[in-house]
Parts: structure tokens; C-alpha cells; sequence
């Protein structure tokens, strides 16, 4: 290749317009040893890219470090198991949470919707939209008490509660269960 | 895709994520947590990777967007020489002497580049990506990367040849 050439190379190359082939070309020839004079200016910018393209990850155990991570991950997901029923609770008491939630709301627009209905006369257009609402309303309410009769199902909560408070009433009277003399000495110091 | 398969078609990669990482990072270290980064992205998506065209491109777009949440979570620019003085430790002893000089300026001149043209100009001039390569990984158009390409190989030239000027000058 003559010096010509390769400098139009350089200068295409300089212009982004040289394909890869040409630049492996241009790139060989710069490498070598019979770069002329004026172009070893140039030299110094492609030994610098191969050089560049030589390096690797000098930490030598970078697979094992990568698969010690994720062989233990793999290993997690068979142990896991779901518990289901602190999740249960959960579910219905947010439900739960939500409905009283809608009938709040739902008792609150209501009243404001009652009283400013008797302020206003009783138009028919406003006879025949208040018992369209109403029947709307009634049909939420429905609704609502099939949803209700579900959040029901939680008393059985409180009947588990008030077999715990017997615990409670337990401990109250350990005391005088173990230690009855205890109830004399503490007497003695209220006085 | 099981760890053979990974060991196959991943693993060869690592050595190219690395060198793009720290040609972004100019830090070796933080350069191999990247890499390590990157192979554990890929490995929980493991299961998609056969969906996608090119699991180099996947890897290298990867790479570059945790590297430039990196840079950009610095507070300040990072100066590494300890880094620079392994790579010219790395140069074949007869090029040390004539080159070393002319080879820490070119890596300045390259740091001193936007990180768009850094990104693009590694890709080209050291991994020898074409153009179709690089459109993935930048996720830009091919022409907006001939310009960037263009200017940053004429700016390190400028600088080059400016150097030169100078330093017959001083002699």
C-alpha cells in the first residue's frame, strides 16, 4: 500500500468514512514497521486502541465469585414456603377496612345529600331523580349487606380474643395462686 | 437458559463488559463490580434471554446504563493513576520509552471527551463494532454515530498534533 493511499485512509478515517475492513487495513499498517515519517504522528492512537483492546478482568476468580452468587439463590427458591394464614388475616381485615371505609363515605354523602334535598322544592324533574338516586342507593346497600354479612364472619375473631384475655385474668391471679402470703405483705406496705 | 448454556453464550462476554465499564469508569475495581453486576442482570433473566436478538448488545446496553447511573451518583470526577500507571506498566517494554507520554495523552484526551463519544469511539476503535452494533448498544441512529465518531477521533487528533507542536517548540 502506498503512503498516498494510507493517507487517504487516515483522512476518511478521521471523517468517520472508512468501513471496518479498512480500518482493520489502516490499523495493520500503522502497527507495522514501515510507517513513513510524516505519518508517525498517527502511530501512538492505534497502539493505544490495541493495547486498550487486550485487557481482561485481572481478578481471576470472577467466575467463582458469580456462581457463589447465584447458586445460593437458586437453592432459595426451592426452601421458601408461603404461610398462609397471617396472609389471611390480612386479606379480610383489609376488606374488612374497606367496606367500613365505602359505608363512612357512604352515611356521610347521605346526610349532605338529604339536606340540601329539602331545602330545594319538590319539583317532579327532582322527585323523579330523587327516587332514581334512591333506588340506586338501595341497590348499593344491597349490595353492601351481602359485603357486610362476609366482615360478620371476623366476631369469631373476638371470641379467639376472649379466650386470650382468660390468659390475662391468669396472670392476674398467678400471684395469689403461687404466693397467697403475697397479698398480706403488699397490704401491709399500702398502709 | 441453564448455566451451561449461560457458560456458553455469557461468559466470553466478560472481558468486553469490562473493558467498556472502565473505559467509563477509568477504575478497575469498580469496573469488575459492574461486570459482576451485569452477568447477575443476566443471569435473572435468564429465562429471556433466547428472546432477544443479540445477548452481547443486551449486555453491553446493560453495562453502560449501570455505569452511567454510576457516574452519575459521583460527587466528584474520579482521578485514577493508579489505574494509568498499570496500563503503561502493560505496554511492551521497547514502545515504554517513545510512547508512554503520547499514550497517557491520548487516554486524557479520550477521558475529556463526552461520555457519549468515549462510549462510541470504544466500541469502534477497540472492540471494532459496526455501526449497526453500535446504533443497539448507544440506542442511537447510525449517522448521529458516524458524527460523534468523527468528532471525537478529530478532537484527540487536535490534541495530538498540539502536543507535538508545542513540545518542538520547547526543544
Amino acid at each position: 500500500m502506498t503512503t498516498n493511499e494510507i493517507e487517504i485512509l487516515l483522512a476518511r478515517y478521521f471523517e468517520g468514512e472508512t468501513t471496518l475492513q479498512e480500518e482493520n487495513t489502516l490499523r495493520e499498517f500503522m502497527l507495522g514497521a514501515d510507517v513513513p515519517e510524516n505519518l508517525l504522528v498517527h502511530q501512538p492512537l492505534f497502539r493505544y486502541f490495541e493495547q486498550s483492546g487486550q485487557e481482561t478482568t485481572n481478578e481471576k476468580d470472577f467466575m467463582h465469585k458469580f456462581e457463589a452468587m447465584i447458586v445460593p439463590a437458586v437453592a432459595d427458591t426451592k426452601t421458601v414456603q408461603l404461610h398462609p394464614r397471617p396472609n389471611q388475616i390480612v386479606f379480610i381485615s383489609s376488606i374488612a377496612a374497606g367496606v367500613l371505609l365505602v359505608v363512612g363515605l357512604f352515611f356521610t354523602f347521605m346526610n349532605d345529600y338529604s339536606r340540601k334535598n329539602k331545602s330545594v322544592p319538590n319539583t317532579p324533574d327532582t322527585e323523579i331523580a330523587y327516587q332514581q338516586t334512591q333506588e340506586a342507593l338501595l341497590f348499593v346497600s344491597g349490595n353492601l349487606n351481602n359485603g357486610i354479612r362476609q366482615v360478620q364472619k371476623l366476631e369469631s375473631l373476638d371470641i379467639a380474643m376472649s379466650s386470650i384475655q382468660k390468659i390475662n385474668m391468669f396472670y392476674e391471679y398467678q400471684p395469689i395462686i403461687i404466693n397467697p402470703d403475697g397479698i398480706k405483705i403488699q397490704s401491709k406496705k399500702s398502709k | 437458559m441453564d448455566l451451561a448454556t449461560f457458560k456458553i453464550k455469557v461468559y466470553p462476554l466478560k472481558d468486553k463488559l469490562f473493558r467498556f465499564a472502565r473505559r467509563m469508569l477509568d477504575s478497575t475495581e469498580e469496573a469488575e463490580d459492574v461486570t459482576q453486576e451485569v452477568f447477575i442482570r443476566l443471569w435473572t433473566r435468564r429465562d429471556k434471554l433466547d428472546e432477544y436478538r443479540s445477548v452481547e448488545a443486551l449486555a453491553m446496553v446493560t453495562t453502560k446504563n449501570i455505569c452511567l447511573d454510576k457516574i452519575k451518583a459521583r460527587k466528584y470526577p474520579v482521578e485514577n493513576f493508579e489505574d494509568h500507571r498499570r496500563f503503561l506498566e502493560n505496554l511492551p517494554m521497547e514502545n515504554r520509552e517513545d510512547h508512554s507520554d503520547m499514550i497517557s495523552l491520548i487516554h486524557q484526551a479520550i477521558k475529556r471527551l463526552p461520555e457519549q463519544q468515549q462510549m462510541i469511539i470504544h466500541l469502534r476503535d477497540v472492540e471494532g463494532y459496526d455501526y449497526s452494533e453500535i446504533a443497539a448498544v448507544m440506542e442511537m441512529n447510525e449517522n448521529a454515530i458516524r458524527v460523534a465518531l468523527s468528532r471525537a477521533r478529530k478532537r484527540i487528533r487536535e490534541l495530538i498534533i498540539n502536543t507535538r507542536v508545542y513540545d518542538n517548540q520547547r526543544n
